[in-house]
């Protein structure tokens, strides 16, 4: 009888720590009984998608130029692109929702959906239709750019400079470039036609549809700068022999030549002064002398100064020239402040825009960022 | 000595959601002996990674694991990164920490919740995977993708996130603080699971070290093994990192290992996400691979490999992928010598096996 | 910006008849095994790369043989190498001699018999 006794109690206290242990979790079971369930009663009531959700591909068909670049990227080569036969299909099931496609759209005519595709017992193939022959290098100048649509890839070797710029902007790294060799070679099974090399040729030299209709475009080109800086076309055919030269009476060396070189052929050093060309590598494609905000650069040395002198001569020379603000204008983006070669601009803090005078070269590079057209340059003394 | 049989486990088994096949050699109740083998998976993405350019391979390293998806397409491409020679923006470093810390909370939480199904708590199955849900949606909100985030890519990110959803965060994760500690103060006081986990499968530090074990499996059996401690992964030095350590190297220690590391994973999200410098994400990188380049990073499953050859094109020539799973298998099954044959769901899952990850 | 911290890649060639030493006396060294890894150089070199660590240092054999060469197994010092070991054997066809866990060609479930052998 003792023994029993003795026996159950033994067994109550080692039940004792077991029970305590139990209830651990009480609490929580309790408190979920009497809390609203943490699912939700789908499909009555719908998910709420994020902004960022990547669900479904989808094609606005009519931008759509078929050029390919979305098969291309495709890792899983959901998609396929016709171009004769204008259709765009994607193997819905096979997409992997990566947005690779999206991503390189050079006419962003993709767009990541937020609804998935809805599940099916079938292999979901969507075909989508696009134009039939795309119009290739957009607007205005149609009835040049109708004709050259069927052609391939051309390049006009006498105006071309060989900088390699339109190799580097190939999607689908279709153009080869060999600088010292002067080749210029585009794999017309590779081209997709997307016309991103001739967007950013400086030369304007290449066009879709050979000889013909590349002189549409250098036309085109020649109009187009004119506007803007009149001497830079007119000093290209005669000083084109030259080499790059620099007027160093007038330059402010703010490097913004060195950052637009495609060959990385400039090197400037604002505090020791110095400008200095590397002739070899130089490909004498006058993007440094667009960019130039002193107009300080030229082709062919001493002849060709003369141009960029006379306009030295308008600011006068023992005047300053440097940048200031509207302050109403300014929106305090900073750009600005990013794109100053001498960092002569501080961070705009509460809409306060400030600036270094004497760090200041009067480059007028923040001018041309400037989105509001807040910054002007004014002289001082 | 008893009569010896062999009962096969898996691949198909209630407590493995991935298939791994153990021959165990059994004298009575008791394992002798367990011959591991796996293959069931191997879906050769390794050799995939070779057909197409290196950018789009980011994405497809990433289907190497559904769980620690982010981890391994950051290993990728740091060991891209790495044979470029680039290094990226510092805004980028610190988002990988952050959504790769993230990652690892997910991880654990779900494995956890694989846990407590393994002995048959299923309300407490239910509560991990309910906590692990929030995690899910701030991927979702911040990257565009529940499990694959495709976010990350060679010389950056392609998004970035805005401060005020890293603050936002910042918040929930410190509010999930208290409901985490809810669930797993029961794996660690209630006495159901203490009976099934403690001093069951233990490793010492030196088996440990002799059978290479890695990341929350050697941590337990305190051997302080830890990528986030080099300076060469993320932006861990700066955060102050400090590797969990256990001393005892059974199934509880396992447990306590990862229960640890989530709240310090959303101590070092809280740390990183008021240290995060502005800047861009991304940058242009070189579009072909010289040369080669081995890195490592700590997944939530342990330390993972990733060696990358370029051809001098734009494809690789090789990319490797060392996963945890593969070094822990060995460590599992000499544990499993010894081991009761009830114990075996318990040991096999406390390594936090990722079969597909092992085959890739 | 900080400056990336690159990983330090130690690269060591080692002839085939001193791999075991030398495996031998990463050991000795206190090194971990931490991967080894079969890449196709051409059609008929094999690269085998073991890697070990210490102390978070890593420390790369690098292995150059012939398609055909028979390889000796380091499973006998690092016993873990055997998943490594018949990996290769199964993807790549490399023979491992005197493995202590040799699973004979059935370690990974594949229609075709070394699918990663470069096809003459």
């Amino acid at each position: 009888m003792i023994i029993a006794v003795i026996i159950i109690a033994a067994l109550l206290c080692l039940a004792v720590p077991y029970l305590l242990g139990f209830f651990k979790f009480g609490k929580t079971i309790i408190g979920s009984t009497f809390k609203k369930p943490s699912t939700l009663m789908y499909p009555v009531k719908p998910r709420e998608w994020q902004e960022r959700t990547r669900g479904a591909v989808s094609i606005v068909g009519e931008d759509c130029i078929g050029c390919g670049i979305c098969a291309k990227a495709c890792p899983t080569n959901a998609i396929e692109v016709d171009k004769a036969g204008g259709s765009w299909t994607i193997q819905r099931m096979q997409c992997i929702q990566c947005s690779a496609c999206v991503d390189g759209c050079p006419k962003k005519c993709l767009t990541m959906e937020n609804l998935y595709t809805i599940p099916d017992v079938v292999k979901v193939v969507d075909t989508f239709e696009i134009p039939a022959k795309a119009p290739k290098k957009a607007a205005g100048e149609a009835a040049a750019a109708a004709p050259a649509d069927d052609g391939d890839l051309a390049c006009d070797k006498e105006v071309c400079v060989f900088c390699g710029l339109c190799a580097k902007a190939c999607p689908v790294d279709a153009i080869k470039v060999d600088r010292k060799e002067k080749v210029w070679e585009v794999d017309t099974d590779t081209c997709v036609k997307c016309g991103a090399c001739i967007d950013k040729c400086p030369k304007k030299c290449l066009a879709f549809g050979g000889a013909a209709a590349a002189a549409a475009p250098a036309e085109e080109a020649k109009a187009a700068p004119a506007e803007e800086a009149k001497e830079a076309p007119a000093e290209e055919p005669a000083a084109d022999d030259g080499d790059l030269a620099c007027d160093k009476e007038a330059c402010v060396f703010c490097g913004l030549c060195a950052k637009e070189c495609p060959v990385d052929a400039i090197t400037v050093d604002r505090k020791e002064k110095i400008w200095e060309v590397d002739t070899d590598t130089c490909v004498k494609c006058g993007a440094c002398i667009d960019k130039c905000p002193k107009k300080c650069l030229s082709f062919g040395g001493a002849a060709a100064e003369e141009a960029p002198a006379e306009e030295a001569k308008e600011e006068a020379p023992a005047k300053r020239t440097i940048a200031a603000v509207d302050e109403d204008k300014c929106i305090g983006c900073n750009a600005c402040v990013n794109e100053c070669p001498s960092e002569a601009i501080n961070d705009v803090v509460d809409n306060k825009w400030t600036l270094e005078e004497e760090k200041c070269v009067g480059c007028g590079a923040c001018v041309d960022v400037c989105p509001t057209d807040a910054i002007s340059m004014t002289e001082v003394e | 000595m008893g009569k010896r049989t062999i009962i096969p486990f898996g691949p198909q088994h209630p407590v493995l959601p991935e298939p791994i096949h153990l021959d165990l050699v059994l004298e009575d109740e008791t394992v002798v002996e367990a011959i591991p083998s796996i293959g069931y998976i191997h879906r050769g993405l390794e050799k995939l990674c070779e057909t197409k350019d290196f950018n789009q391979m980011v994405y497809v390293i990433e289907r190497i694991c559904g769980i620690c998806s982010f981890g391994h397409g950051w290993g990728a491409v740091a060991s891209m990164e790495g044979a470029m020679g680039v290094q990226v923006p510092e805004r980028a470093e610190y988002l990988r920490t952050i959504l790769h810390e993230l990652g690892r909370i997910h991880s654990h939480l779900l494995w956890l919740g694989l846990l407590a199904d393994g002995f048959g708590f299923e309300s407490l199955f239910n509560h991990c995977w309910r906590i692990r849900e929030t995690v899910l949606d701030l991927f979702e909100k911040n990257t565009g993708g529940r499990v694959i985030f495709s976010i990350c890519k060679v010389g950056g990110m392609r998004k970035d996130i805005s401060n005020e959803n890293l603050k936002e965060m910042q918040e929930v994760l410190n509010g999930l603080k208290a409901e985490i500690k809810e669930i797993t103060d029961v794996f660690i006081n209630d006495a159901s699971v203490q009976n099934r986990m403690v001093g069951v499968g233990v490793l010492t530090k030196e088996e440990a070290e002799e059978l290479c074990a890695v990341g929350p499996m050697a941590r337990a059996s305190g051997v302080p093994q830890d990528i986030r401690m080099t300076d060469n992964h993320g932006v861990y030095g700066k955060l102050g990192f400090e590797p969990v350590l256990e001393e005892a190297g059974d199934c509880m220690a396992r447990t306590v290992v990862r229960i640890r590391e989530v709240f310090q994973s959303i101590d070092l999200i809280s740390k990183a996400v008021d240290q995060i410098p502005d800047g861009p994400v991304d940058m242009k990188v070189p579009n072909k691979i010289e040369g080669e380049y081995i890195t490592r990073m700590e997944q939530p499953r342990g330390e993972a490999y990733y060696y990358a050859k370029g051809a001098g094109t734009k494809f690789l020539k090789r990319m490797r992928v060392r996963t945890p799973t593969n070094m822990n298998i060995p460590a599992m099954v000499k544990t499993l010598a010894g081991a009761d044959l009830a114990d075996v769901p318990m040991l096999v899952l406390t390594i936090d096996p990722c079969i597909s990850c092992t085959e890739r | 910006m900080s400056e990336r911290v690159f990983v330090e890649q130690n690269f060591e060639t080692v002839d085939l008849s001193q791999l075991i030493s030398k495996v031998g006396d990463m050991k000795a060294g206190g090194y971990r095994l931490g991967q080894m890894c079969g890449v196709v150089l051409d059609d008929d070199t094999y690269e085998i790369i073991y890697t070990f660590d210490k102390d978070h240092q890593l420390y790369n054999l690098r292995l150059d043989i012939k398609i055909g060469e028979e390889v000796e197994s380091i499973t006998g010092i690092y016993w873990p190498a055997f998943i490594y070991e018949n990996e290769i054997h199964d993807l790549f066809g490399v023979q491992f001699n005197h493995s202590e866990l040799d699973y004979q060609g059935k370690f990974f479930k594949i229609a075709e018999e070394t699918p990663w052998k470069p096809k003459k």
